[in-house]
């Protein structure tokens, strides 16, 4: 159907829009002790926050997390489910080699009552079968992670990634497993909210911040942050034969959270990845219709580069994401342009989401002035030298994780290659 | 718990709707909390219009509508939308259609722009089709690696008979890859017309602005015809096995839904999901409860993941939680947090301008109004334990669908 618009119509073109400003960074009041943003939203979100106590190891971690996954699954944790669920309050405790977060939303004349609930929960919510249960769980998990591509391949670039001993690629053994008990997280869970250090914050509006920071543990001095990781830079395939699909990782390192570098870096990598129209979106989807997507990931201190292909085609994304990051620093105006203002779009929709900008904010992941006047300083021509040193090619991380003998070939011609089965990597520790 | 007034209220999205003479639904919706404009336009055409011989076509076309349009030739949608820092996205579903994208307040021209030039017809570049099929079989295969798709593609095949139009998968299958240029623009041309369509602006702009780009840009457009209702045989029951090989033997257990019953589906399935999930153990790994409808009605099915063999006994115990709900009904306590936390979930899917576009096109293409979120989250938070027994006792006086995955019990499925 095609039908006679006028000339005005086929004249139209791009119709002009001004590109959007970057917001300024985000700016909560200290009320006693916890950061508030003031905002509109139907449900007020409070995030706190305790650092790990340093001499943690790596076990109490995994206790940790089991007792997280229990909280709603004892009588009393039920109980409290029940009455969260009827105060319109969502719940959430993430654990982790940084911290643990509590987060609630809630409608700001419950939260203060959610939010002891809440902890309440975590505290004492799961009873010893529901702990045995989620361990049993796991066990299982671990035994079966091979059968997985995504798990296998997740773990194959934490392994890359993190040294050995690093709590991002511990994976309990049976024995270890065996030996959890409830008492042992109870008490790591009651060290860590004496002894870490707490951040709290608050973002909506109406809520009693100072009743909600008095039923919230103080914490402690402890401040520990997450052990730095040691990539292991080159190719790493694991083979998992019956597949026809591959996942491929390439992942660099990025400036730290607090590094003022940090939301420029972002710039240059979303210039080649994480949306249709990227560099490599447009020459790996739209051109040569090899992948389905290209996201981006990461954390503190690094970002991959993720798609999933045919096996048969691993190499050649490998080899073409490679180019695609060695030139990722020559960026031209009108595409720092467009970066910028998709960075402004996403962090005016950020704003939207309250109980993601409280976690944000004890996180310390929330952008700072200084990155922001950085971000808005830069110039295409700074680009390069700025972000150089992260995507150097001797400093990427390569993981494909799939049938070796549909991959390996190709890909061993794209540099030194390690080839794991998916079976021996899920049986280290 | 909350008033009911006040959780409707909590979800209520001031709208103001307008139809223009061509049959296009205008949908406006004010929301000043940040500078994001959302656009989404909603078609009344889904997987359920595709030929049989094209499986996919809806979702394929889904693809194309990015590859070019008269004024905005190849991939300018995407490109042109970037680089004032618009996102965009799309998706498929059996009867619906639906684009969306979020932007600066300042892109309202552009995108409504662009999405009346693809409306007014495609224009795919020369290798666009033959890299489409590329990226869908892609999307296919990535998609059906997760278990859960993997499973739904399998009830969806056995509840629904072959000449169901809810039998074909979104995604498509083999036969798609053999489909020409032609049956894509032919797809196009009827259902992606305005008198078929919902527009939606949603976000920081004034609704006589809204309004009047609407006007500007699409009123030229010729009407089309609005989609016939659907069409299909009625939904069958018995039992299947399906795709030997997979990791966990798993059975689904699934009962047709009439279309009326959909919001209160949603909760019983809520609650059933809530106490098939007290069963994971140490033989079952997974348990939950789920349901869909559309315009001709819908499932409710509850499924199961066992450690090792032992399916058919899993399904026995699956069909008992029903029973039991049409027999004894459900506590209060049990049907109050199911309801408020199908009230939380809608709150934080409505935190979103895009979502919020996406869920207002979504609710008037269902329904023929905006409001079915409020009328859901009512339903929800007004429903006595009664009436989930009611709807179990209603749903129990068919045959179950019941298909074991990875365990050979009863007929081999094949899968479209």
């Amino acid at each position: 159907m095609m039908v006679g618009l006028g000339l005005a119509w086929a004249m139209a073109g791009p119709v002009p829009v001004a590109a959007p400003e970057l917001p300024p960074a985000l700016e909560p009041v200290v009320v006693g002790e916890v950061l508030v943003l003031d905002q509109d939203a139907r449900r007020v979100a409070v995030a706190a926050r305790w650092a790990p106590p340093p001499d943690q190891t790596q076990l109490e971690r995994l206790a940790l997390r089991l007792l997280a996954r229990t909280r709603s699954q004892g009588r009393r944790g039920r109980r409290l489910q029940a009455e969260l669920a009827l105060l319109g309050a969502d719940v959430d405790l993430r654990t982790g080699p940084s911290g643990a977060t509590l987060l609630v939303e809630a409608p700001a004349a419950t939260l203060t009552q959610a939010t002891a609930l809440a902890l309440e929960q975590v505290e004492h919510g799961g009873g010893y079968r529901a702990y045995r249960r989620e361990a049993k769980v796991w066990a299982r998990w671990r035994a079966q992670l091979w059968l997985d591509l995504d798990r296998v391949h997740q773990r194959a670039v934490n392994h890359a990634w993190f040294a050995p001993g690093h709590a991002a690629r511990h994976a309990a053994t049976p024995d270890e497993l065996a030996s959890l008990r409830l008492r042992g997280a109870r008490r790591a869970l009651e060290r860590q909210l004496a002894e870490g250090e707490r951040r709290v914050a608050v973002v909506g509006a109406g809520a009693d911040t100072s009743a909600i920071a008095a039923v919230l543990p103080t914490g402690g001095r402890s401040a520990v942050s997450a052990p730095a990781p040691s990539p292991t830079a080159g190719i790493h395939l694991v083979d998992r034969p019956g597949f026809e699909v591959a996942r491929t990782s390439v992942c660099v390192p990025a400036p730290a959270h607090s590094d003022d570098r940090r939301e420029a870096f972002d710039l240059a990598v979303s210039t080649v990845a994480g949306d249709f129209t990227s560099r490599a979106s447009a020459e790996l989807r739209e051109d040569l219709g090899l992948v389905y997507r290209v996201d981006v990931t990461g954390g503190d201190g690094w970002r991959c580069i993720d798609t999933e292909s045919t096996a048969g085609a691993a190499a050649e994304v490998v080899g073409r994401l490679r180019d695609q990051l060695a030139s990722a620093g020559d960026v031209e105006d009108a595409e720092l342009c467009t970066a910028r203002a998709r960075l402004a779009v996403s962090l005016a929709s950020e704003r939207l989401h309250a109980v993601d900008l409280a976690g944000a904010l004890v996180a310390g992941e929330a952008a700072t002035d200084g990155q922001r006047a950085a971000t808005s300083a830069l110039t295409a021509a700074g680009l390069g030298p700025l972000v150089g040193e992260w995507l150097a090619p001797e400093r990427q991380v390569i993981v494909v994780t799939g049938d070796a003998a549909l991959i390996g070939p190709e890909l061993g011609r794209l540099g030194s290659m390690t080839t794991v089965s998916a079976e021996a990597l899920a049986e280290e520790p | 718990m909350l008033p009911v007034t006040a959780a409707v209220d909590a979800v209520t999205l001031p709208v103001e709707e307008r139809v223009l003479d061509n049959g296009l639904t205008v949908l406006v919706h004010p929301d000043h909390r940040a500078p994001i404009l959302a656009v989404s336009v909603v078609y009344r055409a889904g997987s359920a219009r595709d030929p049989a011989e094209a499986p996919g076509l809806a979702h394929l076309v889904e693809h194309l509508m990015f590859e070019g349009s008269p004024a905005a030739p190849n991939n300018a949608y995407d490109s042109w939308l970037a680089q004032v820092g618009a996102a965009n996205n799309a998706w498929t579903e059996p009867d619906l259609t639906a684009f969306y994208a979020w932007g600066p307040p300042g892109m309202l021209d552009l995108a409504l722009f662009l999405e009346a030039d693809r409306m007014a017809g495609l224009e795919p570049g020369k290798d666009a089709l033959a890299n489409q099929l590329a990226i869908v079989e892609q999307e296919r295969r990535q998609t059906l690696a997760g278990d859960r798709a993997w499973a739904r593609r399998a009830v969806d095949a056995a509840i629904w008979p072959p000449a169901h139009p809810y039998h074909r998968p979104v995604l498509g299958a083999d036969e798609l890859a053999l489909v020409d240029l032609q049956v894509v623009l032919d797809h196009a041309d009827r259902w992606l017309v305005p008198a078929n369509a919902v527009l939606v602006v949603a976000g920081d702009v004034a609704p006589a602005a809204a309004f009047a780009a609407a006007e500007r840009w699409f009123a030229e457009l010729p009407p089309g015809a609005p989609a016939p209702p659907l069409e299909g045989p009625p939904a069958r029951h018995g039992r299947w096995y399906a795709e030997p090989g997979r990791a966990n033997p798993e059975v689904w257990v699934s009962w047709p839904l009439a279309p009326e019953h959909d919001a209160l589906a949603v909760l019983l399935a809520e609650v059933l999901d809530e106490r098939v999930g007290a069963l994971v153990g140490r033989s079952v790994l997974d348990a939950g409860a789920s349901s869909w409808s559309g315009e001709l009605g819908g499932l409710l099915s509850l499924d199961l993941a066992v450690a090792e063999r032992g399916t058919a006994r899993a399904a026995r115990r699956l069909r008992r939680s029903l029973k039991r709900v049409a027999r004894f009904g459900v506590p209060r306590a049990s049907l109050d947090r199911a309801a408020m936390r199908l009230w939380s979930e809608t709150l934080t899917d409505l935190e979103d301008v895009a979502s919020r576009a996406s869920t207002l096109g979504w609710c008037h293409a269902r329904t023929g109004r905006p409001d079915c979120t409020e009328q859901r989250v009512a339903t929800w938070l007004g429903a006595e334990p009664d009436d989930l027994r009611d709807l179990a006792r209603v749903l129990l006086e068919r045959e179950p669908t019941i298909v074991h995955l990875s365990e050979p019990i009863g007929t081999y499925l094949e899968l479209p």
